[in-house]
């Protein structure tokens, strides 16, 4: 049946059971390319998730080597790790949990002059970014290569979501046009996160991955998605193109990547 | 008039002393709008212009949406973490 070995039909056998997946939708869960933006809380559970779906490729980005101070949220990596490339430690946890997927390890940082080459064979991109300058560039990215990108981000006991389907939903820039000034918004490793609450937004993350792979549902196709831990408050708010938009807007501004990084190492 | 407020991310931090479960109660004369609201709660306008949401019992507002009693009011900020 479909060209599956018994083991594989085992192996995929609760989802091949849903109607809504049945053996044509594992084949393309199967057939599906994914590029996941970081290796780090986010990545973990999406990559655990879409492996053990059996995705069929995975492409994980991420220029970090594993930090003790990770291990409290992400699953990915193990302490024996610990100073290693992340994606490595990302590639054999991935391919130990399911020898069906195949992922491609990009030990990189994302720039203006890379992102279009590495997405540009991939169905759909996740960003699990821990900075605002790359999580601009892989909105705009994806706009410009017309990828969808499904988004998560978290921060102490927040996180969102939303997924974005370029010029069909609001993308990135839509819902915040520019990344706050530089030291304007602290990060997870100043504030801190709560470790699970990765593990919510990442999972849901890819949720939203493997219903565009199958073709069903809208999910938070023009949601966002907010969840607040401390209160176990979740909201999903309808959310809107924006005709000004700099990116997707009717006259877009910015028609080239723009690395934010370099410009805010700018002296002042 | 009174309205509830939520704030998010790093906005925690201007939620009066006396909120309780993330929420406050601020009262606004009548008609303040989203921008009155803000700076009631001390938050600079200018500085965060275009990076955050404003929404209003969940639907996507603006600084200059007008207010009524009873209004349920988040405030979102892009968050940076993964």
């Amino acid at each position: 049946m479909f060209g599956w070995s018994k083991e594989q039909v085992e192996r995929y056998s609760r989802h091949i059971i849903l109607p809504e997946v049945g053996g044509k939708g594992q084949k393309k869960i199967n057939a599906a390319k994914v590029f996941l933006v970081g290796a780090g809380g986010l990545g973990s559970p999406v990559g655990l998730y879409l492996a053990a779906a059996g995705v069929g490729t995975i492409g994980i980005c991420d220029a970090d080597a594993v930090d003790l101070s990770n291990l409290q949220r992400q699953i990915l990596h193990r302490t024996e790790d610990v100073s290693r490339p992340k994606v490595f430690s990302a590639k054999r946890t991935m391919e130990a949990l399911n020898p069906d997927t195949k992922v491609i390890p990009y030990q990189t940082r994302l720039t203006s002059e890379n992102i279009l080459d590495l997405i540009k064979d991939y169905d759909i991109v996740v960003d699990g970014s821990d900075n605002f300058p790359t999580r601009y560039l892989v909105n705009d990215a994806c706009v410009f290569a017309r990828k969808p990108l499904v988004s998560g981000a978290v921060f102490r006991f927040d996180g969102q979501a939303t997924t974005i389907v370029p010029y069909e939903t609001p993308c990135y820039r839509c819902l915040f046009e520019t990344p706050p000034p530089p030291g304007m918004v602290p990060s997870c490793q100043e504030a801190g996160i709560l470790g699970s609450v990765v593990g919510v937004i990442g999972t849901i993350q890819a949720t939203e991955v493997l219903k565009l792979i199958l073709g069903r549902g809208n999910g938070l196709k023009g949601k966002l998605l907010l969840f607040d831990a401390i209160e176990m408050d979740f909201r999903k708010v309808k959310v809107r193109r924006n005709p000004q938009c700099p990116v997707c807007g009717e006259k877009p501004t910015i028609t080239e990547l723009i690395d934010y990084e370099q410009f805010c190492a700018l002296p002042v | 008039m009174q309205v509830e407020v939520k704030l998010f991310g790093h906005f925690r931090q201007h939620l009066p002393k006396d909120a309780v479960n993330g929420k406050a109660v601020i009262t606004l004369p009548e008609g303040a709008t989203v921008l009155r609201l803000l700076d009631a709660l001390g938050i600079p306008f200018e500085q965060d212009e275009g990076v955050w949401m404003i929404v209003v019992n969940d639907e996507e507002r603006f600084v200059d949406t007008p207010l009524k009693d009873g209004d349920q009011v988040s405030l979102f900020p892009p968050l940076p973490g993964g």
